[in-house]
């Protein structure tokens, strides 16, 4: 994997953690915001301008593609290098979740 | 002198986004909803009066407007104006609706950073206009006999040009300076 992509994203925010999430489906930034305000009870609401910029980015950085415009709606989907990414962070708060049980990595 | 329509001359700088929403709300609040803006001059119309929220974004490079236009509106956002890199929404205030069209900091310092960006490089590009200029001058000594009114409007205009860019430095600078500590702000509030 790219180090310098997995430096920018790795730990990810809790916005860019669920965008990528969801968009192992197909979606528009709408969806996804619904989605995630299921997902959390409501706790998690994102805006349009930061799931706007967070596509975008994600986009520019490989992380997600384009798939195709429905409505005027953009859809998106994860790339195989998005599900990488998504993959070692999973990874990561899944270790951060034992540790903080008391549950050693390596016992 | 039309009833429904109100012009107003008001100046907000680049840092004053959340000013200049804050007194589009206080407008629309007083009756006059925003229609378009020049920078300068701002247009309105008569409406009810109600509590709306306005929220500005600032978007550069590549833009399909449509749908970021769309997205805004899904989130019940009304797309209002655009103002060379500056969108305007409004929502009307509902409670417990969330009022800002970013939901997290970095959102927001990313904004601050583009816009930031967008104006040290129409800085940049400015001084390399004076530089050209300047080395146009000393080509153009070589034409203009020294005392000729051509070397005189040469002279006046990099020295326009020098005065303006210094003008344009301190108010850029400073606004910049500002955005700057806003960004401060926002990742580390205490």
């Amino acid at each position: 994997m790219d180090e310098k992509i997995k430096r920018v994203y790795i730990p990810m925010t809790e916005t860019g953690f669920y965008i990528l999430f969801c968009l192992q489906e197909e979606n528009h930034g709408y969806g996804i915001t619904q989605k995630v305000r299921q997902m959390t009870g409501g706790e998690i609401l994102i805006s349009p301008g930061t799931m706007y910029g967070s596509l975008s980015k994600m986009e520019k950085d490989g992380l997600i593609a384009f798939t195709r415009e429905e409505e005027k709606r953009k859809l998106y989907q994860i790339t195989e290098l998005g599900t990488e990414i998504l993959k070692t962070e999973l990874a990561r708060i899944e270790r951060l979740y034992r540790n903080s049980k008391g549950v050693s990595v390596n016992g | 002198m039309d009833r429904n329509t109100l012009t107003e001359r008001q100046v907000f700088y680049i840092a004053e986004f959340n000013e200049e929403a804050a007194w589009l709300s206080f407008m629309h609040a007083e009756g006059w909803k925003l229609v378009k803006t020049t920078g300068f001059k701002y247009h309105f119309e008569s409406c009810p009066q109600e509590e709306w929220i306005y929220q500005l974004d600032f978007r550069d490079g590549n833009l399909d407007e449509t749908s970021y236009i769309q997205m805004y509106a899904d989130y019940g956002w009304e797309f209002v104006t655009r103002f060379r890199h500056w969108y305007y929404f409004r929502k009307i205030r509902t409670a417990g609706d969330d009022m800002s069209i970013f939901s997290d900091n970095e959102s927001k310092i990313e904004m601050c950073r583009k816009v930031i960006g967008h104006h040290v490089m129409i800085l940049a590009a400015y001084y390399l206009f004076i530089l050209a200029l300047f080395a146009f001058m000393m080509c153009g000594n070589s034409f203009a006999a020294p005392d000729s009114f051509l070397n005189g409007f040469f002279e006046g205009a990099a020295v326009g040009c020098i005065l303006g860019g210094l003008i344009g430095l301190f108010f850029v600078g400073n606004q910049l300076h500002r955005l700057r500590r806003k960004i401060r702000q926002l990742q580390n509030p205490l």
